[in-house]
């Protein structure tokens, strides 16, 4: 396969351009910067696909700059395959890119796979380590100082990408070594190996320090039995001193028993089961009636008594009470003469009133009295009619008449009227007073009517004065007689009405002071019969009068008080006495109880007595009580002691044996601690089963170190076998073609290449003189590399047809050197097309003109 | 007749494989063991067995430290309290040594000396139990032991062969513990065969059973999965029933993880979660990732491997109590293209001569002297493992030409 032409649309800092290749040898001339590497990167992206954006390959992308007259990604490669022309382009797509190829003669579009058939069986690696040559890999072979890895390195050459395998194991066996040689002690592996080896013996130290199960199973078997040993004695001997002990805590009780049944001895048995509480209690009783007897008597003594009789009481009494009478006695007895004396000063008013004893004067009768006030009124009424008919004969005119006849009518009612008031101040009877009043008022009626139908003629007049004047005479001297008849004539007739009044309060009073007079009279005796009374019950004052009523009193109300003092005394002693004889027969009864029979006697010693009794009984409580708390066996034991002190030694000496065995105890018991603290100490401190497990962790770090080793240094054999069997099979096939450019470069000084058996490489020279290979200068070297490289190359023409692409090489060589490479550059791309890219000036002036492209101008 | 068999109990055994764990899960590691042996010791008593039978390796050290010695003990004094006794045999591992005296037991577990020997037991029912076995007395038993046993007792109604040992070839170079043919076995004509010393359980034969009961705590990656001991009923027809019992207090397990083209760590996390589940485990659970195709992986996600960030990452993810991520085991695909077309040939060609045990011994040199360095590159299938690291340290250091 050859490139005609290439064009691309946009590719990196290309964008539309072409170029045209020659088939044979064609030189890229650029300096840096010139767009070289993007050229050589756009050939192997049209073969083999754009670079993805992963990794390191993402600046062999080479997309155009958008914005940029926006050129499309990618161009086309037109190739000449099997005699024919065809146009491969790449364009933006996935996985690096679309592919798609024209037949250029045909115009027929093939298959993408089309391009796999043009590639063969390489991929864009394959084919850059296979028909790539650049100056790098001049370097690497000239680095190799020793004439020997020269060698070493033709040997393996003969594998696609040599080189760079070459390179890999060196770097591999390098890794390795840094890791582990045969022959180091410090490196990463030796240090864990050195530390497992560490972790190994401290395990088996570890192991070692503990003892063996059996040992210790007998130790431990052998102090048990001991501990069980002494464990036993100090049982027995505890058991000992504790009933020593025992003993010895009831030995004071045991001491106290042996006393009290001492003190006891005499005591008769009676007295110890003797109820003292009841006893006491009986004479308690006694001491308490004996003690009420004395005082009954003595209350009764404290009696006073006085011989007065019970009568002289009553009539005190009775006296006491007619005392109120008599003083309300005294009282009447003034009031009355006091009335008495104002009744008799009225009665003295009215004689002086008459300045005249009025006691021979009686008042009137009632009926004399009568038919004097009715002679009065006649008299009046006939002195009227003759004064009348006086004037009626002197004027003898009717109205004369009556008009005198009104005056003496007038007169008649006046006259009733203060009569009927006077009347009724009488003590009359209502009757009479009545009739008289109304005969009064009939004869007032009749005097003025009278003149009126009575107005007789003159020549009557003087008969009738005549007579009215003798009725007159006659009236007179009936009052008169009247008058002589009753005293009264010696008083003014006028005053006759009053006086009978007078006379008959006069004599009203009188009669009423007789009255008050004989009551006044009753009521002194009464006071009289009092104090005759009195004179009989107390010592009698010395006057007897109203004043020495209250002094009397007071002495009465004493004497009242003493004689009912005098009565409770004498109740109060009968029931003392009561009393006193019920005790006296309670204390016989209670003195002849048979309680007491065990006594001397009651009396102020009986107490002591019973206190003493009851300490004995005391005593035998405790001793009751002390010997059942002490048990018979107890009792014999502590009977085999003959003291405390006895008892004491033998304590203290089962106490010292006891301490020792402790003791001994303990020093077992701390020594199996300490074994046991000693394994166990172990046991915490060391872990076997830990270490053993971290041993093992350790062992995985190790194989795992050691398989990395492994790896690299297998990995560098491997890749040293293949290269060394790859170079080896293909050796035969490329010895022709190699001989003949080392013959060419060499400019005909050396003629052939031969490898023998041993790897050693010679080769002879003109003359036909055989040198091994490290006789040969570097130069020689060097130029065996490039043309066994070149033979190489040559020998995949079959299977991959594609261009040899030279990157700038031989930079080092000088003009003739140069020119050897060119020629047979040349030789070699009259049947595989070469492109070289260079920024060398002398690689530009080496070539023709029209086998090269100058970058710098495009 | 019901009886346990057990073996590989490997009292005090250490945890092969781990590194850096936490003092958490060391002290569970530590203990597992000894739970394993108490769970057995339970099983016993409340099934009500009439006897046990451990066939060798109840130590894992013929010089058992203090503490392991004690938990043994304790085992066989419940054992004895309950009534239950025991037939011990020892193994290679705990061979008969005065550091293992035989008085420390108590009289119910009855341990076989070195000899082939037989000791019969008359159950409740009245049938007999003939039980046939030996103990180790050194490291290794070279002879063919089998030869010893005697046939059955017609006497006895059952018997049963303990017997600790690996079914090689007799003429096998790796016949170091007392070898065995399956046909030796059976032509005892013994009701059970109660193996030891094989620690991944397995039967062997039906009929009678021969079988191995595995160990009973998985103690590092090779011993994954459930592990326990084996409840076994024979009838009166001499019918043999096997219930397997779990025992364990730790499980070993591993998930399988395919990678994918253009994985990153997010989406590897990932997809080990799913492989996970979240179903809560009754175990705390020692999980070994295998990524397969890892070779597919970008070199970046290979570095978070193999500098231990992404087993850091994913352990993250999950309770420390119950999972605990201990590695990561990357390997290769054939069929994933590393090298030029090209050179395939030769990469091959060398393949061959690189990887192989001969070449992997002589490139350890002196390391080798290690003895579990030794051990562990016997082993073809590690040497295997040898070529994917490479192969993915190679594809790492991204010189295999994919970009
Ligand atoms: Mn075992």
């Amino acid at each position: 396969m050859k490139i005609n032409r290439i064009e691309i649309y946009g590719f990196g800092k290309w964008n539309n351009i072409t170029f045209d290749l020659k088939q044979g040898l064609q030189v890229f001339y650029g300096l840096n910067e010139a767009g070289k590497s993007t050229l050589r990167q756009f050939i192997y992206s049209v073969l083999f696909g754009f670079a993805t954006g992963k990794g390191g390959n993402k600046y062999l992308r080479y997309i155009p700059k958008k914005g940029k007259k926006s050129a499309a990604y990618g161009g086309i490669l037109e190739i000449e395959y099997q005699k024919h022309l065809y146009a491969v382009e790449r364009t933006k797509g996935k996985n690096g890119g679309t592919v798609s190829i024209k037949n250029l003669d045909t115009g027929i579009t093939m298959p993408p796979e089309f391009l796999s058939e043009i590639l063969g069986p390489v991929d864009q690696k394959t084919y850059e380590r296979l028909l790539g040559f650049n100056q790098s890999d001049l370097d690497d072979f000239n680095d190799l100082s020793n004439r020997d890895d020269l060698r070493r390195h033709i040997l393996r050459m003969g594998a696609v990408g040599s080189d760079e395998w070459i390179k890999l194991e060196q770097s591999l066996k390098k890794e390795a070594n840094e890791m582990y040689t045969v022959s180091s002690r410090t490196r990463q592996l030796d240090r864990k190996i050195k530390e497992y080896e560490q972790a190994q013996k401290k395990l088996q130290e570890d192991k070692d320090r503990f003892p063996d199960y059996q040992s210790i199973q007998e130790l431990q078997k052998k102090s048990e039995q001991h501990l069980k040993e002494v464990r036993d004695q100090i049982n027995i001997l505890g058991n000992q001193l504790a009933e020593t002990t025992s003993l010895l805590n009831n030995w004071d009780n045991y001491a106290e028993i042996r006393q009290i049944r001492e003190a006891l001895k005499d005591v008769p048995t009676q007295y110890l089961k003797l109820d003292l509480n009841e006893l006491e209690i009986l004479l308690n009783q006694i001491k308490a009636t004996r003690s009420e007897i004395k005082k009954l008597k003595h209350e009764l003594s404290e009696l006073k008594l006085t011989n007065e009789k019970q009568d002289d009481a009553e009539k005190l009494v009775q006296l006491q009470g007619r005392l109120p009478e008599v003083k309300l006695n005294y009282g009447q007895v003034e009031d009355l003469n006091k009335r008495i004396q104002r009744l008799l000063d009225q009665s003295r008013m009215i004689e002086k009133q008459y300045n005249q004893d009025l006691s021979g004067v009686h008042p009137m009768t009632e009926k004399e009295f009568n038919e004097f006030k009715e002679l009065a009124l006649k008299e009046k009424r006939v002195n009227a009619d003759i004064n009348q008919i006086k004037n009626q004969m002197l004027e003898t005119a009717p109205s004369r008449r009556s008009k005198a006849s009104n005056p003496s009518a007038n007169m008649v009612l006046g006259l009733a009227a203060i009569l009927s008031i006077i009347d009724f101040l009488l003590p009359l009877n209502i009757y009479i007073k009545v009739v008289i009043l109304a005969i009064i008022i009939v004869a007032g009626y009749v005097t003025v009517k009278a003149p009126k139908t009575t107005s007789a003629p003159a020549a009557s007049l003087s008969d009738l004065l005549e007579e009215n004047e003798a009725n007159l005479d006659k009236i007179k001297k009936d009052i008169f007689s009247i008058g002589q008849q009753t005293g009264f004539g010696s008083f003014s007739r006028e005053d006759w009405s009053v006086l009978q009044n007078d006379l008959q309060n006069y004599q009203h009073q009188l009669k009423e002071v007789d009255e008050l007079k004989q009551k006044l009279n009753k009521t002194t005796t009464q006071i009289e019969n009092f104090w005759q009374f009195s004179q009989q019950v107390v010592v009698m004052p010395q006057t007897r009068s109203k004043e020495a009523i209250a002094p009397l009193t007071n002495q009465i109300a004493k004497l009242v008080q003493a004689a009912n003092l005098q009565r409770e005394n004498v109740q109060k002693s009968e029931i003392l006495n009561k009393n006193l004889q019920d005790q006296q027969v309670l204390l016989k009864k209670l003195e002849s109880d048979p309680k007491l029979l065990i006594m001397s006697g009651v009396d102020e010693d009986s107490d002591q007595w019973i206190e003493e009794v009851r300490t004995k009984q005391n005593l035998y409580l405790r001793l009751t009580a002390l010997e059942n708390s002490l048990s018979a066996t107890l009792t014999q034991k502590l009977e085999q002691y003959k003291d405390s002190a006895m008892l004491r030694e033998s304590q203290s000496s089962q106490e010292s044996k006891l301490a020792e065995l402790k003791q001994t105890e303990n020093q077992i018991l701390d020594e199996r601690a300490d074994q046991i603290g000693k394994l166990s100490g172990l046991k915490n401190s060391v872990d076997i089963l830990n270490e053993q497990q971290q041993l093992s962790e350790l062992q995985t770090e190790l194989k795992e170190l050691i398989a990395n080793w492994l790896t690299l240094q297998l990995g560098a054999k491997w890749v040293d076998q293949t290269l060394s069997i790859a170079t080896k099979g293909r050796l035969p096939i490329i010895m022709e073609e190699a001989n003949r450019y080392f013959n060419q470069i060499t400019n005909g000084r050396y003629s052939k290449i031969e490898f023998d058996k041993d790897d050693m490489i010679n080769v002879t020279d003109k003359h036909g003189e055989t040198f091994e290979i490290a006789e040969l200068s570097k130069g020689t070297m060097e130029q065996l590399y490039i043309s066994i490289r070149f033979a190489f190359m040559k020998s995949f023409s079959d299977t991959v047809q594609l261009p040899i692409i030279i990157d700038d090489a031989f930079v080092a060589f000088d003009d003739i050197r140069i020119k050897q490479i060119f020629d047979l550059l040349k030789s070699i791309a009259d049947q595989n097309q070469v492109i070289y890219f260079t920024a060398k000036k002398e690689v530009y002036n080496l070539t023709d003109d029209r086998d090269i492209v100058d970058l710098n101008t495009k | 007749m019901k009886f346990i068999h057990a073996a590989d109990i490997h009292l005090g055994s250490p945890f092969q494989g781990l590194r850096k764990i936490s003092n958490d899960v060391r002290e569970k590691v530590i203990a597992s063991t000894g739970e394993a042996y108490n769970k057995l010791v339970q099983d016993a008593i409340d099934n009500s067995v009439d006897f046990v039978c451990i066939v060798g390796d109840l130590f894992d050290n013929p010089e058992p430290d203090l503490e392991t010695l004690n938990i043994a003990i304790s085992g066989m004094d419940k054992l004895n309290e309950a009534g239950i006794p025991v037939y011990l045999s020892y193994g290679n591992h705990d061979y008969l040594n005065f550091k293992i005296p035989s008085n420390i037991f108590p009289k119910n577990v009855k341990i076989f000396g070195n000899q082939v020997e037989t000791k019969t037991q008359t159950l409740q029912d009245g049938m007999t139990v003939a039980i046939t076995g030996f103990s180790y007395a050194k490291r290794a038993e070279v002879n063919a032991r089998i030869d010893e046993y005697p046939v059955k007792n017609q006497d006895v109604d059952f018997q049963i062969g303990m017997l600790h040992g690996s079914m090689d070839g007799i003429n096998s170079t790796e016949a170091h513990y007392a070898p065995f043919t399956q046909s030796q076995l059976i032509s005892k004509n013994y009701d059970y065969w109660a193996l030891g010393h094989i620690h991944k359980r397995q039967e062997i034969n039906s009929k009678p059973i021969i079988t191995y009961s595995g160990n009973t705590q998985g103690r590092h990656v090779n011993e994954s999965g459930v592990k326990g001991v084996n409840l076994v009923t024979i009838d009166s027809k001499e019918k043999a029933t096997v219930n397997f019992l779990e025992t364990d207090v730790i499980e070993w397990n591993s998930i399988e993880v395919k990678a994918v083209a253009g994985m990153d760590l997010d989406k590897l996390i990932a997809a080990i979660l799913r492989e996970i589940g979240d179903a809560t485990q009754s175990k705390f659970q020692l999980i070994n990732i295998i990524l397969r195709d890892s070779n597919i992986l970008d070199s970046v996600v290979l570095d978070d491997i193999s500098s231990g960030l992404a087993l850091m990452q994913i352990q993250k993810q999950v309770d420390p109590n119950e999972i605990l991520f201990h590695r990561i085991t990357m390997k290769a695909n054939e069929n994933i293209q590393m090298f030029s077309e090209l050179d395939r040939e030769f990469w091959e060609k060398s393949e061959n001569l690189v990887f192989n045990s001969k070449t992997v011994q002589e490139t350890l040199g002196r390391l080798i002297e290690l003895d579990f360095i030794a051990e562990e590159y016997s082993d073809e299938e590690e040497v295997a493992l040898v070529k994917d690291r490479v192969e993915l340290m190679l594809k790492q250091r991204n010189v295999l030409g994919d970009e």
